[in-house]
Order: C-alpha cells, then sequence, then structure tokens
C-alpha cells in the first residue's frame, strides 16, 4: 500500500505550520512517499521553494492551497483544498488568491463562491478540513444541506475532479464523520481520498504548533483552548500508518496515489514568464536599434573611439544577442528615461545630472554605460565584465539602481502605469524570527514574566534565534533558569525558540525589487496588500523570483543620494551657484588630506569608526585608492583575512607575495589579496579553470542562504581543477578556503568604484560647503552611521553652528542661515513635515507671528506640538521664558480641556492674575528639553555640564592625541554608537563623546562579558584603560566600565549595530 | 444585641466551599485488559470481567504540556459484550487506564 500527503501545511501558513519545507519534504522522503503537495492556506508563498526543495531530494512537488470560502450564510468561512493539475489550473489558483488577498481586508483573505466558479479549470478540488462546507454539514448532521453542497462542487469542478476528502487526526468525530461522508460519496458516485492536514513533520513539534496557535490569538497557551488543536496528532505518517486508520476505506487511499499522478504541473519547469518586449522602430529589431543606441552614445562619450572600446562594445553586443536580452536593455533604457520624468516633474526643473546610478556588477558593463545605467567608465576603470555577463550564464543579470527617497517613491508608481498594474509587482520579503522576537512572543505564550522575557531580549546579541540556549548560559541569571531546579517553563522556552528559528512570521516588503512581466503577474504568483496603502506584493521572495527566472530590477533608496542632490540646491540657492559634480577636480588635494585625516563624518561609505581606523593608514589618494577603501571594510576581506595584510603591503611593511605565481594577474591591484568579489571568480578561473558558467554557480552558492550542498560539489571541482593546473592540493585548498571566508559579502569592483566615486563627491562637498552638506543630511535622514546629534557636534567642531527652531525663522525643513544650519520645525517630536509645511506656508503668506497667541490662532497645531515648539526654544524670540509661556498655552487652551470638541482659544491675553511667577529653566532643563524633543542640542553638550563634577584624571577626548601609547587612561563621555561586529570575535567598541571630541573604546570580550547590560545600556559612561596608539590611530583599550551619574535622566539615541 | 442563629440554622449542611466543590465526571481507575497494539480487549468492572465486543471510535487529546501535570490520553469508545457502551481512556503519560463519559 502507498499514501501520498495531499494536505500538508508549511510554517509558509503563517502562525499555524510548525515545520519548515525542507523537514516536510525530508520526512516525506524518510516515508517513503515520492510525491508531497504543500496547501498552505491562502497563499502560495511557500510553493517555489517548495517545489525546489523537493526536486532535489526527488520528491515530486504538487503545488496547491487550502483557501478560505466566504460564508455569507454562517459565523465561520469555509475551507476548500485546491491542487494544481496543469498550468491552466496553476494560473487560476494564483488568480484566485489574488482575488482572495486584493478585494478583501489585509489579513482576511476569503474567495467568493461566484469567483470560485469562474477559475475551476485544471483544479483538483478536495472538501477541506472539517472547516470545509461539506464536511462541516455532515458533523453537524445537516446530510441533505451536504449533499447540495457537495452536487454543487462536483457540478463547477466535474465529478472526476472533486473529491470528498477524510481526515482522521484522532479527534473525537472524525470517524464518524467519514463515515458519513463515504456513505454520501457513495450515494453521489463521487470520489472520496484520505488526506492528513499535516501542521508539522513529527508528532513531537504539536508543542510549537500549540505555541504558534497562541501567539497567533495574543493569548497564553492558558487562555487560548478553543483556539489550539486537540492532540499531537496533525504529523506526516506512513502508508502503514494511514492504512490503520482508513482500513475501512482502502479507496480513500489509493484515491492519493492517483490524485498525485494526475498532477503534473511542476513549478520548477512550466512556470511561463516572459519578460515584456518593448516596440522598436519599423524596420528595426531589438538587437540593430540596442546597437543603433550603443553607437550613438558612444560617439558621445568616448571622443577617442579606440580598437579597445569598440571591442569591448562588440563583445557586449554578442552575448547580449546570444542570451536573447536586447529588450531587456531596453526596457532599463525606458525606466530610466521613466525616472528622468519623474525628477523633472518632483524638482520642478531638470535634474543635477542623471537621477539613478547602476550599482552592482551591471556598472562594470560598457552598454550599462552607454544606455545611462550606470555613470561610471568601466573601460577607463579596467572593471571587470564577467560577473554580469558572460557566455554561460543560466540566468538574466542582476541590475541594481539607486535613487534619491522621492524619486524612487514616485518612480515606483510610474513604472505600475507604464507597463500596466496586472504586469508589475513588488517582491516580498519574509520576517522571520530571531532571538529577541522569539524570546519575547514564545515567552509571552509560555506565560514567562514578561519583565524577565524583556531582559533577556535586551541584553542577548540579537543573533538567530538557535542561539538561544548558549546566550541562557552565558547570562548568570539565566543559567540557573536551565538547570535540574529551573522552572518547566524555561526549559520550554529553549527548545521553542530554538525550534522557531528563521521561520516566516509574515510577508513584508522587499527593499526595492519589482518584477515586470509581459504575461499578467496573476497567472504566475499571487498578490497581495502590503502594510503600506497602495501597494501590492508578489506572494514570492527574491529567493523564489530567481528561481522562477523572473527578472528583478531592484530600485533603491540611496539616503546620500538624497543628501548630495538636497546639498547642491541649497549651494543653488545660497550662492546662486550650480555646481555639476561629475566635473569637479577628482585629485583634489584638500579633499584627499581630509579623508587621510579620517575627518570623515558623514561622508558617504567612509564614515564608520572601521573606516576611521583604516583611512589614516591605507591613506587613499586617488579615486583607484577610494574604490579599495570602500570594498575593504566588509566582513568578506575581513573574515577572508584580507586587510590587515593589505595595510601592511600598502605601508610597506611587508612584500607583496601570492598564493601561486598563476594569481598575479589577478590580485596584482589589490597588493595580493581578494577584495572584490570577482577576484573570488577570477581567482576560480585561474588557479583550477572554472568556466565563467562554473564560476557564476559558486557566485550564487555564496550568496544564498539554501547553498552548503552546492558549496560542498563545488568545492571538489575546484581541487580537481587546481591539481590537474599543477597546484599542489595544500594551496588550493588554502585557497578555496578564503574563497569560502570571503563569501559574497564583499563588493564587486564596479560597485566599489560607484560608491567610491559618491564618496568622494560627498567629501568634497562637505569640505568646501560644510553647513550646506550639514543641513543637506539632517534633511535627508535617518542615514548614515551617526546621528544627528553627533553631526551637529562635528559640524561645530568645523565652525558651522546649528541654530534652534525658530516659528518666524525655521522652514520645516533645516535651512541655511549665513555659515549656521537654522534647525526646521518638523526635527520637532510630534511635528511632521505635513504639520510644519503649513506654518512655513502660513508665515510665508501673511508674515511672521507676532505671540503666542497669534500662533495659535494662525496654525492648527496640537497642543503637545506647540508645547514641544515652546520647550525646544521655537518661540524664545518672543522675549518670553519657556515656562511663562508653556503657562500661557494652558491657558489659553484652557476651553478645549474642558470638553469642547473644537479648539476654542479662551483669551486673547492672559490677565494677570492668571499669572504665576515661574523660575526659569536652567541650561541643563534647556538641554534636556533640546535632546528629548530634537533628539539633539545646538547649544550645550551634556558633558560640558558634568565635566566640574569629574574626576581630574579623567582626560578630555581632546587631549588623548597628546598620550603616549601604552599610557593608562581615563575618559567619559557620552556613548554615542555601540558596535558588536559579527567579524571581531566578540570585541565591542563603543564610540564617546564629551563636549570636546570622541573617543573609540575598545572592550575586550571577558569584559563586556561581565558589563554586558551596562556596555548596551547606559547611557553615559567613564573608561578606565590604557591608550593605544597605532600609526594615527588613537583607541583606549578598557579594563574597567563605570556608568556615570546624570543629575536627571538623559538619554540621547545611541546608533547600535550588532 | 441580637444573636447571631446562622450557625445553628445551618448546623448538619456541609458549607459551601470551594473545598467541597466535587468535579462531575471524574476519572476512574479502570483495569483494562489490551492486545499486543494497546487496543483494550476487556475491563474489569466493579463485579467481573467484560469481553469487549467492539471498538466504536478512538480519539485522543494532548495538552497542558507545560505545565506540572501534562495531559496525554487516548480515548476508547467500547461496545462491551453485556451490551452496554463504555468510554475508557489510557493515560499515556502515566500508563494507566480509566473510564470516564465522553461527550465531546
Amino acid at each position: 500500500m502507498s499514501y501520498t500527503e495531499l494536505h500538508c501545511h508549511s510554517n509558509f501558513s503563517f502562525l499555524d505550520g510548525a515545520s519548515r519545507i525542507e523537514e516536510l519534504v525530508l520526512r516525506a522522503g524518510e516515508l517513503g512517499q515520492t510525491a508531497l503537495a504543500l496547501t498552505d492556506h491562502d497563499g502560495l508563498h511557500g510553493a517555489m521553494e517548495f517545489a525546489q526543495c523537493a526536486r532535489a531530494w526527488g520528491i515530486r512537488p504538487i503545488s496547491g492551497a487550502e483557501i478560505t470560502l466566504s460564508n455569507p450564510d454562517g459565523p465561520v468561512d469555509h475551507h476548500l483544498t485546491l491542487l494544481c493539475e496543469d498550468g491552466r489550473g496553476y494560473a487560476n489558483l494564483c488568480r484566485l488568491l489574488t482575488h482572495a488577498h486584493l478585494d478583501h481586508e489585509r489579513g482576511e483573505p476569503r474567495v467568493e463562491l461566484d469567483s470560485l466558479v469562474q477559475h475551476t479549470e485544471g483544479l483538483i478540488a478536495l472538501s477541506g478540513c472539517r472547516h470545509g462546507e461539506v464536511p462541516s454539514l455532515v458533523a453537524e448532521g445537516r446530510h441533505r444541506e451536504a449533499e447540495a453542497a457537495a452536487r454543487r462542487y462536483a457540478r463547477w469542478y466535474g465529478e472526476e475532479n472533486f473529491f470528498l476528502e477524510l481526515q482522521n487526526n484522532l479527534v473525537y468525530g472524525d470517524a464518524r464523520r467519514n463515515r458519513a461522508l463515504g456513505e454520501l460519496a457513495e450515494h453521489l458516485g463521487l470520489g472520496v481520498v484520505a488526506t492528513g492536514n499535516v501542521h508539522y513533520h513529527r508528532q513531537e513539534r504539536h508543542r510549537l504548533q500549540d505555541v504558534l496557535v497562541a501567539i497567533k490569538s495574543r493569548k497564553s497557551l492558558d487562555a487560548s483552548h478553543r483556539q489550539r488543536r486537540e492532540n499531537s496528532q496533525y504529523h506526516l505518517r506512513s502508508a502503514a500508518e494511514m492504512g490503520d486508520l482508513f482500513r475501512d476505506q482502502p479507496e480513500a487511499l489509493a484515491n492519493t496515489e492517483r490524485i498525485a499522478e494526475r498532477c503534473q504541473f511542476d513549478l520548477t519547469r512550466d512556470l511561463d514568464y516572459r519578460f515584456p518586449d518593448r516596440p522598436v522602430p519599423e524596420g528595426e529589431t531589438p538587437e540593430s536599434y540596442l546597437r543603433q543606441v550603443c553607437q550613438r552614445e558612444a560617439v558621445l562619450r568616448y571622443p577617442k573611439f579606440t580598437a579597445e572600446v569598440e571591442e569591448r562594445l562588440e563583445e557586449e553586443l554578442r552575448l547580449i544577442e546570444k542570451h536573447g536580452l536586447s529588450g531587456f536593455f531596453l526596457i532599463h533604457r525606458e525606466i530610466l528615461k521613466l525616472a528622468e520624468e519623474v525628477a523633472h516633474e518632483l524638482k520642478g526643473r531638470p535634474y543635477h545630472g542623471p537621477p539613478g546610478r547602476g550599482r552592482g556588477s551591471s556598472v562594470g558593463s560598457v552598454i550599462c554605460y552607454l544606455i545611462g545605467l550606470s555613470h561610471i567608465d568601466p573601460i577607463a576603470n579596467n572593471l571587470f565584465l564577467g560577473r554580469f555577463l558572460n557566455k554561460e550564464m543560466a540566468s538574466v543579470p542582476d541590475i541594481d539602481l539607486d535613487f534619491p527617497r522621492d524619486i524612487r517613491e514616485r518612480l515606483m508608481l510610474r513604472v505600475y502605469e507604464y507597463f500596466g498594474r496586472d504586469h508589475v509587482g513588488l517582491v516580498a520579503t519574509f520576517p522571520t524570527y530571531r532571538i529577541r522576537s522569539a524570546v519575547r512572543e514564545v515567552g509571552k505564550a509560555l506565560g514567562l514574566p514578561a519583565a524577565e522575557l524583556d531582559r533577556l531580549a535586551k541584553v542577548s546579541e540579537g543573533g538567530s534565534a538557535k542561539d538561544v540556549r548558549a546566550e541562557m548560559e552565558r547570562l548568570a541569571h539565566y543559567r540557573d533558569k536551565l538547570g535540574a531546579n529551573g522552572a518547566r517553563g524555561w526549559h520550554h522556552l529553549a527548545d521553542l525558540v530554538e525550534q522557531i528559528a528563521g521561520f516566516p512570521r509574515h510577508i513584508s516588503q522587499h527593499v526595492g525589487g519589482m518584477v515586470i512581466s509581459s504575461r499578467p503577474l496573476i497567472d504566475l504568483v499571487p498578490q497581495e496588500q502590503s502594510a503600506m496603502g497602495g501597494r501590492v506584493l508578489m506572494q514570492w521572495d527574491k529567493d523564489s523570483v530567481d528561481d522562477a527566472r523572473m527578472i528583478k530590477i531592484d530600485f533603491l533608496a540611496l539616503g546620500m543620494l538624497s543628501a548630495v542632490d538636497e546639498c547642491l540646491d541649497r549651494i543653488e540657492e545660497t550662492r546662486g551657484k550650480r555646481i555639476d559634480l561629475s566635473r569637479i577636480d577628482f585629485g583634489d588635494e584638500r579633499v584627499y588630506d581630509t579623508i587621510c585625516a579620517a575627518d570623515t563624518m558623514g561622508v558617504f561609505q567612509i564614515e564608520s569608526r572601521a573606516q576611521m581606523q583604516t583611512l589614516p593608514r591605507v591613506r587613499p589618494r586617488c579615486l583607484d585608492d577610494l574604490t579599495v577603501e570602500v570594498a575593504i571594510i566588509r566582513p568578506g576581506p575581513i573574515i577572508g583575512g584580507a586587510v590587515n595584510p593589505y595595510i601592511a603591503r600598502r605601508m610597506g611593511r611587508e612584500p607583496v607575495t601570492y598564493d601561486h605565481p598563476s594569481l598575479e594577474p589577478v590580485l596584482g591591484e589589490t597588493l595580493g589579496v581578494i577584495i572584490y568579489q570577482e577576484q573570488v571568480l577570477q581567482v576560480a578561473m585561474a588557479l583550477s579553470g572554472f568556466t565563467a558558467g562554473q564560476v557564476e554557480s559558486l557566485r550564487r552558492a555564496m550568496s544564498r542562504k539554501r547553498s552548503q550542498e552546492a558549496l560542498e560539489k563545488l568545492k571538489g571541482e575546484f581541487v580537481a581543477g587546481a591539481l590537474a593546473n599543477g597546484v599542489t592540493l595544500e594551496v588550493a585548498e588554502a585557497v578555496f578556503q578564503k574563497i569560502i571566508g570571503f563569501a559574497a559579502f564583499g563588493f564587486p569592483k564596479s560597485h566599489a568604484a560607484a560608491f567610491g566615486l559618491l564618496a568622494y563627491q560627498s567629501s568634497w562637498l562637505r569640505v568646501y560647503y560644510p553647513a550646506e552638506f550639514l543641513c543637506a543630511l539632517f534633511n535627508a535622514q535617518p542615514m548614515g552611521f551617526y546621528g544627528p546629534h553627533v553631526l551637529l557636534n562635528d559640524g561645530k567642531r568645523h565652525s558651522v553652528d546649528a541654530l534652534p527652531p525658530d516659528v518666524n525663522e525655521s522652514r520645516a525643513d533645516c535651512s541655511i542661515e549665513g555659515d549656521a544650519v537654522r534647525i526646521g520645525l518638523r526635527y520637532t517630536r510630534g511635528l511632521s513635515r505635513e504639520a510644519a509645511q503649513p506654518v512655513e506656508a502660513e508665515r510665508e503668506r501673511n508674515g511672521e507671528f507676532r505671540s503666542l497667541f497669534n500662533f495659535l490662532e494662525r496654525t492648527q497645531l496640537k497642543r503637545e506640538a506647540v508645547e514641544n515648539l515652546i520647550a525646544c526654544g521655537a518661540f524664545d524670540s518672543f522675549g518670553l521664558e519657556r515656562r511663562e509661556l508653556l503657562w500661557q498655552l494652558g491657558l489659553l487652551y484652557r476651553s478645549e480641556d474642558r470638553g469642547r470638541s473644537e479648539r476654542q482659544l479662551a483669551l486673547a491675553l492672559p490677565v494677570e492674575q492668571d499669572m504665576v511667577p515661574l523660575r526659569p529653566m536652567t541650561d541643563w532643563d534647556r538641554m534636556t528639553a533640546d535632546y528629548t524633543i530634537l533628539g539633539m542640542s545646538p547649544n550645550h553638550h551634556p558633558m560640558a555640564f558634568l565635566r566640574p563634577g569629574l574626576n581630574e584624571a579623567i582626560a578630555p577626548t581632546h587631549v588623548l592625541g597628546g598620550l603616549a601609547d601604552g599610557k593608562p587612561v581615563q575618559v567619559a563621555g557620552m556613548v554615542v554608537c555601540r558596535q558588536r561586529p559579527g567579524s571581531a570575535k566578540g570585541f565591542v567598541f563603543l564610540l564617546l563623546e564629551d563636549e570636546f571630541g570622541l573617543a573609540n573604546i575598545i572592550v575586550r570580550p571577558n569584559l563586556y562579558e561581565a558589563e554586558r547590560s551596562l556596555v548596551r545600556a547606559e547611557p553615559f559612561v567613564t573608561v578606565h584603560g590604557t591608550l593605544e596608539r597605532r600609526d594615527d590611530t588613537i583607541n583606549v583599550a578598557a579594563r574597567r566600565i563605570t556608568a556615570l551619574a546624570t543629575p536627571q535622566a538623559i538619554a540621547p539615541e545611541a546608533h547600535n549595530f550588532g | 444585641m441580637v444573636t447571631d442563629t446562622r450557625t445553628a440554622r445551618g448546623a448538619g449542611r456541609p458549607e459551601l466551599t470551594a473545598g467541597r466543590l466535587r468535579p462531575l465526571n471524574s476519572p476512574q481507575p479502570l483495569e483494562v485488559d489490551a492486545d499486543a497494539n494497546g487496543v483494550p480487549v476487556g475491563v474489569h468492572l466493579a463485579a467481573y470481567r467484560c469481553a469487549v465486543e467492539s471498538v466504536l471510535e478512538t480519539w485522543r487529546i494532548d495538552d497542558e504540556w507545560w505545565r506540572d501535570q501534562p495531559v496525554s490520553r487516548v480515548y476508547w469508545r467500547l461496545f462491551l459484550e453485556n451490551g452496554c457502551a463504555l468510554d475508557v481512556y489510557r493515560d499515556v503519560v502515566r500508563g494507566r487506564w480509566y473510564k470516564q463519559a465522553y461527550t465531546g
């Protein structure tokens, strides 16, 4: 006897299915099943991953879903199981699911019967679990109605395509219901089929399923009795077990095989996706037209059309023609034209240069350069093409485009309109459970104390939920709970958090991936609403889209592009100068001097602590050097062990060597170490003779989460190839290890070149237009490595003052006032840009505000927003103390407080007896109000107030530069940044700020473990340690850390990484 | 002063306190003979052993696994040779049999 499971939920039945796809597939294989259907609730979110995984393990995947059917006559909607027999059925299922999601409230998908009836072709319908219409009527003893319903479904789907579904999960009533369904089937001449309503692969996983249901119903396990399943019997079963359960109805088992045999649709093979063709002028083909466009542009961009340029262009055109990608490039050209239109509309003028910039490997292509996709000349910059285009590529190349935020938002909408709504989709992403979310949610379901869970979540490192046990073992308070005397709940927590690791929690939007299709996308993958109103998501993430060989275009928002654009506007506004950033001096000594001095706060890509530590040693003096600098501080080169050798070689402290002479041409420009992603691939080609296709497989294996198997296979091929080239086994294995260490976490040179250029341009703006640059950074927040308050203090150190908000001076955004930056009204807490703009407009229209009363009369701001404006000094120019103004505000708002629905001001002017003498705010009060309301203080630094009370031995940061290496030192400051990089072996880096500058603190792993909560959460600290001076960098290696008390609580926002 | 007569009036009756509430239909231990597959074949009633004629239905409950006393039971609705139906369950955790009428 054999059996195929046709009703199975994975964890893509969000907060219901309790097993991963791979667990289900492997278990089905162990049980001897040759096919398996995945029928998640109302979606195909996991369908492609399932199809790929099942194929890889030799199981035939069957696509399907359990849909929710609208039930206008009853309180509970019905379920129906649908399986795809062929491509038509798959398209119908996609359309049904799209309708279910888009035509109903978000999170409440359901299909109306009239829609169901129109999409039956190619689908096999099973009557569903006990919530199915027919089974539920049977269970209630409403046999006539059940019979009528079954006849109806049989009429819609055809008698041979509709089966009564029998499930026996050992729930009270299952056996009786199955007997009655069997009798009904016999009476109507319909088939019966047994299914397992599987929600997990093994019985022991039922506990996690209970927890998921409790989380979904936002209750504890104790309180979710009615929502949870009755028992632990919803797991995959063998044919023998199913045979026992259905020994009276063997036909139901036999039909599982017959249905499985009929369902031949295979997502890995049968999805008919095509990229749209764009019309070309009459008499032209896409190939000839692309050639024409490129040749026209080449003449303009290359005044000397050298043989090298011609050869490269011909090579690329040949490859594009071979892979039939001409239309693909022409479409991208159209998208860039749309971007130009959008930018023009938004700015009301032509944009400063092309609004979008390519990133990634596309920057290596001359055709991308010619059609405006990239702004870097790949020939002049010696960029590698092979990763982007090669003879053996199995999929279309990736093209990522960076845009300023506002342009990107509008462009995505324009792409919808241009290609048609049915033909464009946003790629989804599935946020997964990590340790903090898992501890909080699982712990709450288990009924563990919220404060204890919160503490564990906060002090844990925030990595994979699989590490929960190790994290608890590390923390004394929780270690005991895992011991023999620990409460049962904490043991359950550790087990279940490990199990839930990586489970998708819900669907969300990918950072910017869009798919365009010539065939309506709703025939290829269901669509659903995103949490952001008006946006429609595909139900697949980028891996599934990639597996489907769909072309994803990434429209990415790059904050620095917004900032640069804004900066150019401010310069033009204040100085009447229009700067073309493509024509600035790229060899400016003054700019490189500041970069070499690591004076780069706010500069794109080279502002982080790690970058600042490297810059004085690498000392970039040209764009090529900056390209290396951008690429080197990445997990790939760091873990691959490239950073220190590169720096030592660059500084002439060690000779340049190569693992093998064949690597010299590949690694020469980076002094013998792997820094760029394509070098990994070039090394593989040089050392082991990998073909471009093998190289592409290697790249993909390194960049995907489900790739360990593929990587092992490639290692074998690599070593064999290297040995055949006369390389020793030892060298071959060592080089492969470096490659794997590098993995995909590095930039291709083309990408680094694009980013290096932007790093230089932003640095140039910071040097020559510091006020405009700071102003632009403020307006483009959130972005970058540092919070606005850190940027503000850096500005002060560079003679750029920040002025507090003022209702008569500030715009909604920050603006330039002389050589200073005036903070915009929207920086005030409780005042959005939308609320602040009308204030600015009213002042423009009717003149300055004359008093608080006048301001209230003329604006419609909420009381809290006005209070905040007063508290941060925006009314100081009226000459009254802030507390007096707050008191006045209270008087003016009295009538509202008495419960009037509309705001009505009480009195034009408070009379004298209404006023009381109030103590003025101290400078400390003002500063704390600034931090609370603006997130920064234009006039004060907290450490200036704390300094008089500090021990004299505590050194201000500006004297650290004069101290000798190895000297014991104490520093105190506000923590503005905490980093615990995965590649730093447990070291933590703190950045402390005082009123004079910044200090880098290195916290050893054992000190961190001992003082973890202090290091992670204390806003002000004193550090006792040793000064470490290395080349031109200064750090303090902490020996002891203590909290620094402040007179009142103040917690400026620090940026925490890792 | 008025005499408190409440105690006198209530004398002889059980006190209505939580301690006096009795659960209805609480499980009663039962001796059950089962075959090699664990299926009941006979039950020991008060006075005699009664053979099982047929099993009408089987179901299972798993609950409260997070508490100190987890619940895991396999229920059997039996048709006995004496013509009566009887619900029994095997406590999977403790390995004991009980009878308890089950109504869903």
